[in-house]
């Protein structure tokens, strides 16, 4: 086996080259060339770089639609973000660093199947919706008329380059619930379906940070500790709170 | 005008911006091999057999074997180039495989086969030294101790009207270098091995080779390249003897460049540190007795660790004077990777006992943080912690006195702001390599027929600038232009063995060196060599000249999540006389940002004896966003033997960086145990919301 490389140009031949050959798709690459730094990549890569339906960010009616291999430098600069979408503003602002930001997408970072993924716990709070065509992620779209406001933070162990220690995001949706997702705390990124529940129905901050740990299942790590995990939720929870507060 | 005193730009800093400069691995050569360590899968286990399979063409594979003397020359000779017998922690080199291509290498060293049979492991110096401890070696886990007394401490502490205590655990820091470890090697047009490497001592990695491949010195050239960065974790072998084992075996040229990972887990390291202290102060202030012990882990072998734990020792009682001092030390091994020689060498890790408890009796004693400091502030002609006396210049009282008249200080004092903590901190690092240990620099100055001068010694610019502050003193020396001089540095060749370039002793030592054969150029030589005696210490002393800093923080401290915002950081420095003020601000900025990460986000763990930490991804140095913004001020007292006055500083900004923000966070956190680094977000966290009481 060799390193073969294939550069298709439209989704269809992407998925098609992937079933064939069990490739791996190649998006930004800051996920798999940093695994294949020590061992030369040794198989099928199907690069997405080269085909255009996955790029791009605009709105079609009331739905943001973001391409797969949008840059979350893109996404930022691209200013549709602001308002009711901050959270995925937030994560294409600070996530990783500018190398990162430059080179990493939005579809990269949900198929890089990390717990710890910053855009996948805001895309879960914003109630995202993630088409695809066969194994293949397309696009994202976000709805002006389900998110009213949102928020997203992070605690890493520096300031930039970081792997999030835990992350949440926040969203206050047009209805009045409240939708609440959290990174790196479960073996997946969590939607906290009580603690929404709880503070969509009005309950008190006490029982949502309540409900909170009784979702959550963090466990200790080398980025930081279960008991650290468990006492930086809620504040958290109490931070993004106030934010997306009307 | 000359130009000592200028920010003269370095004379490297084009080459390395438009990527001139050649570093290590850089150089190649037709016909080259690559070099890679067949490494111990376990932190402790007897070898059993080596088994290296029929080897193709152009691969080889190299053993303790084939070696004349398996061991690496240091202090206590304890570290074998390759394990025949025994290995005493994970990643310990077995063999060396080669090959044409890295891949090739890489497959070979998979193939040697090595039958091990674990042996325990001792995986925590607290426990190193415990009766049912696994033994590393022989006689037993203890490396070295050191103990000093002067006057009674134990009967002065009961009369003390304030006596603090204090342990603290200290982490295990990477140097964090950009370029990892390098060498490559070949055999030159006369026959004889060279060896261009990434080093902090060219003459020390070529006594390493010819010991052990049994060559004499001369059939062996050994030099620096480019080097990018070292901080101490150069010096000494890391992958120049392996490199010149397969060129002298093979007759090929030869590249060893450690990854990243081999960097992080198996490159040397600074001490982890256990540090129990005890100060004890009169009501004016006046510290009267200090108890001192530290026991450092120095991993599976020696290195340089004995003269970390005496300096270590020396350093303890920090800047003051102490009429009574008790200092214990033990340097232990366990099964980590060996520590050795890191900027500070051992200073960092006492600092944090002393300075915490000026700054917590200057609080209960009713004196500001520098009235206190300066009460006890070390003079020269004072007595040592271990006896002796300091007989050099200091000028600590002056940056105590320039501390008071920065804003920094007028805003702490006068109108501090809410919700920031504000920390000082002091430091004294020595310069030299110490008593007992040959600290001699060689120079020659050498006139060209265009009348400008070729400077050599083997001294090393490994990005400290030293090529640039000593072009600037020999340029004054010889009343030149600074293009006018040319530096040739690190190198066997041309200059006698001016040691490693360690213990910021370049400056000093070797500019008074180019002071003194600059003197015979002025005379009508054309060629002139000059060597320079670095002062020894009397009495007890193992240092005799240091360098002072005082330093101040600013700080933040997010409650939700534990975190620690540096904002300023301000330093007065005294150097003695400034050879170049813009490379100075370098080392005290690039010092400070070394040491907050020690005390916030750097730490080398262990578990079962593997480092957990295998990259820049998860050992967290401090990135631009976290760094504080930087300040740097000088105070210059003039060394009496330095040259035009300079006293050497390269290490000291590293001594008081974590005492100072440890302090600042306490301010802010007054409930928080601090007692080990890096501070536990945890502690610093307002933990509130049903934590422990709603999940099960």
């Amino acid at each position: 086996m060799a390193f073969v490389l294939h550069t298709p140009e439209t989704i269809k031949q992407a998925v098609r080259l992937q079933r064939e050959t069990g490739g791996e798709y190649l998006a930004g690459g800051t996920v798999l060339l940093v695994r294949h730094a020590a061992k030369p990549i040794d198989g099928h890569v199907i690069s997405l770089q080269g085909i255009p339906e996955l790029k791009g960010i605009g709105y079609r009616g009331p739905v943001l639609r973001i391409g797969a291999l949008t840059t979350f430098t893109e996404m930022h600069k691209s200013g549709l973000l602001g308002g009711h979408f901050k959270a995925l503003d937030e994560v294409s602002r600070i996530m990783g660093g500018p190398q990162v930001r430059n080179r990493g997408t939005l579809g990269g970072n949900i198929g890089s199947n990390s717990s710890a993924a910053d855009a996948v716990t805001a895309l879960v709070a914003l109630d995202a919706v993630i088409r695809r065509e066969g194994n293949l992620i397309t696009c994202i779209e976000l709805s002006d008329e389900k998110v009213a406001a949102s928020a997203f933070a992070k605690v890493g162990r520096r300031n930039a380059m970081a792997v999030s220690v835990a992350n949440m995001a926040v969203a206050r949706m047009t209805d009045g619930s409240y939708r609440v997702a959290v990174g790196a705390c479960a073996p997946t990124v969590l939607f906290c379906q009580k603690t929404s529940a709880v503070l969509s129905s009005g309950g008190t901050f006490d029982e949502a940070a309540q409900a909170l740990q009784s979702e959550i299942q963090p466990r200790t790590d080398r980025w930081g500790t279960e008991e650290y995990r468990r006492a930086v939720c809620p504040n958290l929870l109490e931070r993004l709170l106030a934010e997306v507060a009307p | 005008m000359g130009v000592v005193g200028t920010g003269q730009a370095r004379s490297d800093a084009f080459d390395k911006v438009t990527g001139r400069a050649l570093y290590t691995d850089d150089y190649s050569m037709a016909g080259q091999l690559y070099a890679v360590l067949v490494r111990s899968p376990y932190p402790h286990a007897l070898i059993e057999s080596i088994t290296v399979p029929p080897l193709g063409p152009d691969c080889f594979v190299f053993t303790a074997a084939d070696l004349k003397n398996n061991y690496i020359p240091c202090i206590f000779n304890d570290q074998p180039v390759f394990a025949s017998d025994k290995v005493r922690h994970h990643g310990e080199p077995v063999a060396v495989a080669a090959a044409p291509t890295l891949e090739g290498a890489h497959a070979l060293a998979e193939s040697v086969q090595v039958v091990y049979r674990p042996l325990g492991i001792v995986d925590d110096m607290l426990h190193a030294l415990d009766d049912d401890a696994p033994k590393l070696f022989e006689k037993g886990n203890l490396c070295t101790e050191f103990h000093s007394l002067k006057g009674d401490p134990e009967a002065e502490f009961g009369a003390c009207a304030l006596v603090l205590e204090h342990s603290y655990d200290m982490p295990v820091q990477a140097h964090g270098f950009l370029e990892p470890e390098a060498a490559f090697s070949y055999i030159g047009d006369d026959g004889r091995l060279v060896l261009i490497s990434s080093t902090q001592n060219s003459f020390g990695d070529r006594f390493t080779v010819c010991n052990a491949l049994g060559l004499d010195l001369q059939s062996v050239v050994s030099t620096a390249a480019t080097v990018g960065g070292a901080f101490g974790g150069k010096d000494g072998n890391t992958t120049q003897i392996y490199a010149a084992i397969v060129t002298h075996f093979t007759r090929r040229p030869v590249r060893c460049v450690f990854t990243r990972q081999e960097n992080i887990r198996w490159g040397m390291k600074r001490h982890a540190a256990r540090v129990d202290a005890r100060a004890g102060f009169s009501s004016d202030g006046h510290l009267i007795a200090f108890s001192g012990h530290i026991r450092f882990d120095t991993g599976a072998y020696a290195m340089l660790g004995p003269s970390v734990l005496r300096l270590g020792m020396e350093h303890m009682c920090g800047p003051y004077f102490v009429p009574n001092v008790k200092l214990d030390g033990e340097l232990v091994y366990t099964n980590h990777a060996p520590a050795s020689a890191m900027r500070g060498f051992g200073a960092p890790q006492g600092a944090i006992a002393i300075e915490s408890f000026m700054n917590e009796a200057a609080g209960k004693l009713g004196l500001s943080v520098l009235e206190i400091r300066k009460i006890n502030a070390i003079r020269t002609g004072c007595a040592g912690p271990m006896g002796g006396e300091f007989e050099h210049s200091i000028g600590f009282a002056q940056a105590l006195s320039a501390f008071e008249k920065t804003a920094f200080w007028d805003e702490m004092k006068n109108r501090p702001l809410k919700g920031v903590g504000y920390g000082v901190a002091a430091g004294m690092m020595s310069s030299g390599l110490g008593k007992h240990v040959p600290d001699s620099c060689h120079v020659s100055i050498d006139r060209q027929s265009d009348g400008s001068f070729v400077v050599s010694t083997s001294l090393i610019d490994m990005g400290q600038g030293s090529a640039t502050a000593l072009a600037q003193i020999a340029a004054d020396c010889l009343g030149v232009g600074f293009g006018q001089i040319r530096m040739r540095m690190g190198c066997t060749e041309g200059t006698g063995d001016s040691g490693s370039t360690a213990a910021s002793r370049s400056t000093f030592v070797c500019g008074n060196a180019i002071a003194l054969a600059a003197k015979k150029i002025l005379g009508g030589e054309n060629h002139a060599e000059a060597r320079f005696d670095f002062p020894e210490a009397g009495g007890e002393a193992v240092h005799t000249m240091f360098a002072f800093i005082v330093q101040g923080v600013k700080l933040s401290v997010d409650r939700a999540d534990g975190s620690v915002r540096l904002l300023d950081m301000v330093s007065i420095t005294d150097t003695g006389r400034v050879i170049n003020p813009t490379l100075l601000d370098g080392q005290v900025f690039g010092g400070v940002v070394m040491s907050c990460g020690y005390t916030l986000s750097e730490s080398i763990r262990y578990r079962d004896g593997k480092s957990r930490e295998t990259d820049f991804g998860n050992y967290t140095i401090p990135t631009s966003l976290d760094a504080p913004a930087l300040e740097n001020h000088i105070v210059e007292v003039p060394e009496a033997c330095g040259p035009f006055g300079a006293r050497g500083m390269a290490e000291c900004p590293t001594v008081a960086v974590a005492p100072a923000i440890v302090t600042a966070v306490r301010s802010l956190c007054p409930d928080a145990d601090i007692s080990s680094l890096p501070i536990d977000r945890y502690q610093l966290m307002e933990k509130k919301h049903g934590v422990c009481s709603s999940h099960t």
